[in-house]
């Protein structure tokens, strides 16, 4: 077996997939139904007159059924909506899991492309379209879903034909989820470092950065942070430092320790100074997180006799 | 049992090549930053920028439309029902890129309110610095940009 296939195709948990599933699907619904309110954004650009309109390549490649120029009517969008929240949900209590995954990540890639089809664009979105697609693609409906309630009753009778509990295939979305955080922060140190080189980090430049979004979105722990020169001096170095080093997360999974705590403190500190809210970096650390161990850990120890916390964690399948 | 090794490894085939496609597609367009046209594949190159002492922000903006009678009037974006973002791309950032073609429903709906007496549209920052010690606040407003228009 080559060492290409050792890696992304070891044995892993179905939980560990499941869990990431349930968190991914969950986060994406609560953001087109709740945070972003994507049906009225959706009303909002579909009044925009044409001068306007950009459609984005992969929007062009879903809309070639009907023709390379085709621009939906908010109709056609507000009906793409409802589906897409159908299918979400049946994505979330797995459900024809595969199924409602492929028509979710493919609602919600054509939605937002949409969206992002007039001259704006943000961000937060795009690793979560790239995850659910990944997903769909994955046996991750095998655990904490319907069909797998279903296949366990089928299967009651005949211990023989119980589900297995890990697969060669739950693996590689996790790990592919991981490398592509790398890259997304591979990419952000070297737009920093290739546009300004290391004067970027000089104290003002996130300090402007808080400055503007304080005073454009009424911040006042941005505001605060914005006269602290030296301690955002510092904040300025330590984010070249996470993001240039992120891959060790990766590599070394005992740094996760460090690296996820500090990336989660990371997003969050940006939501609440800079009011980018990255909630789908954050759902989506779940990839980093070996959901079966800790599971077992949390068992072992609620088993244990008072004061003896001390139990052995099962390693995971 | 043969039936289901080839499947497997059909499976894992496909699996392989669809890592290497979209972690090679993120490693390159990360990189090169195709902008938006890559969505999904994406850079990252948010608050790339460096800024230093007295840099202007420009949290906010003013838009002016400039009549032939050398007066100006405020282009809000209350007065287009426009949200911040939708102002800003559509209005003050092809104000700043020379778009004349992005502003033409903005020039039109001027054009007509003021009997076509309508030259130019300016940008104007709200006259906020950054310091050491934070925002400094109060300096006389700059034009950031400006744009001859025609409402024929």
């Amino acid at each position: 077996m080559s060492a290409w296939q050792r890696y992304w195709f070891a044995p892993t948990s179905y939980l560990d997939l499941a869990m990431v599933r349930l968190i991914a699907v969950a986060t994406q619904l609560f953001w087109i139904i709740v945070f972003a309110g994507q049906l009225d954004v959706l009303e909002a650009r579909a009044a925009l007159p044409d001068a306007n309109w950009q459609p984005l390549i992969i929007l062009k490649m879903l809309n070639l059924p009907w023709g390379w120029g085709f621009r939906p009517s908010f109709a056609l969008l507000e009906i793409m909506y409802y589906i897409c929240i159908v299918a979400g949900v049946l994505a979330l209590i797995g459900l024809l899991t595969n199924a409602a995954l492929v028509v979710f990540a493919v609602t919600c890639v054509y939605l937002q492309a949409f969206s992002y089809s007039f001259t704006d664009f943000h961000h937060p979105e795009a690793v979560m379209m790239i995850a659910l697609s990944v997903l769909a693609l994955s046996p991750s409906g095998r655990a904490l879903s319907v069909d797998a309630w279903f296949r366990r009753r089928r299967a009651a009778n005949d211990e023989a034909r119980l589900p297995a509990q890990a697969s060669e295939f739950a693996g590689w979305p996790i790990k592919l989820m991981q490398w592509f955080f790398v890259l997304m922060y591979a990419s952000a140190v070297w737009s920093k470092l290739n546009e300004s080189g290391f004067d970027w980090a000089n104290g003002f430049t996130l300090q402007y950065y808080l400055a503007r979004d304080a005073l454009r979105w009424d911040s006042p722990l941005a505001y605060w942070l914005s006269q602290q020169h030296v301690l955002i001096l510092l904040g300025q170095y330590g984010v070249l430092l996470f993001q240039g080093t992120f891959a060790l997360a990766v590599i070394f999974p005992k740094l996760r320790w460090i690296y996820v705590p500090a990336g989660l403190c990371l997003h969050i500190f940006i939501y609440l100074t800079l009011t980018a809210p990255f909630f789908q970096w954050i759902a989506l650390y779940a990839v980093f997180i070996p959901w079966t161990e800790a599971l077992q850990l949390v068992r072992a120890r609620l088993r244990a006799p008072s004061g003896d916390l001390s139990a052995p964690a099962g390693k995971a399948g | 049992m043969g039936m289901t090794w080839s499947w497997d490894a059909l499976g894992k085939a496909l699996i392989s090549a669809i890592i290497v496609v979209i972690l090679a597609t993120q490693a390159v367009v990360g990189l090169v930053d195709t902008g938006k046209w890559g969505w999904p594949m994406l850079a990252y190159p948010m608050y790339k920028k460096a800024y230093f002492e007295g840099d202007r922000l420009n949290h906010d903006v003013s838009v002016y439309a400039l009549l032939s009678d050398g007066t100006r009037t405020e282009i809000k974006r209350s007065d287009l029902d426009m949200s911040f973002w939708i102002f800003w791309y559509n209005v003050a950032t092809p104000i700043a890129l020379h778009r004349a073609d992005l502003l033409e429903p903005v020039v039109q709906l001027y054009c007509q309110e003021f009997s076509n007496q309508v030259t130019k549209l300016q940008v104007e920052d709200k006259g906020v610095a950054i310091g050491r010690d934070g925002p400094v606040e109060g300096l006389p407003p700059q034009v950031m940009s400006e744009i001859e228009v025609s409402c024929s």
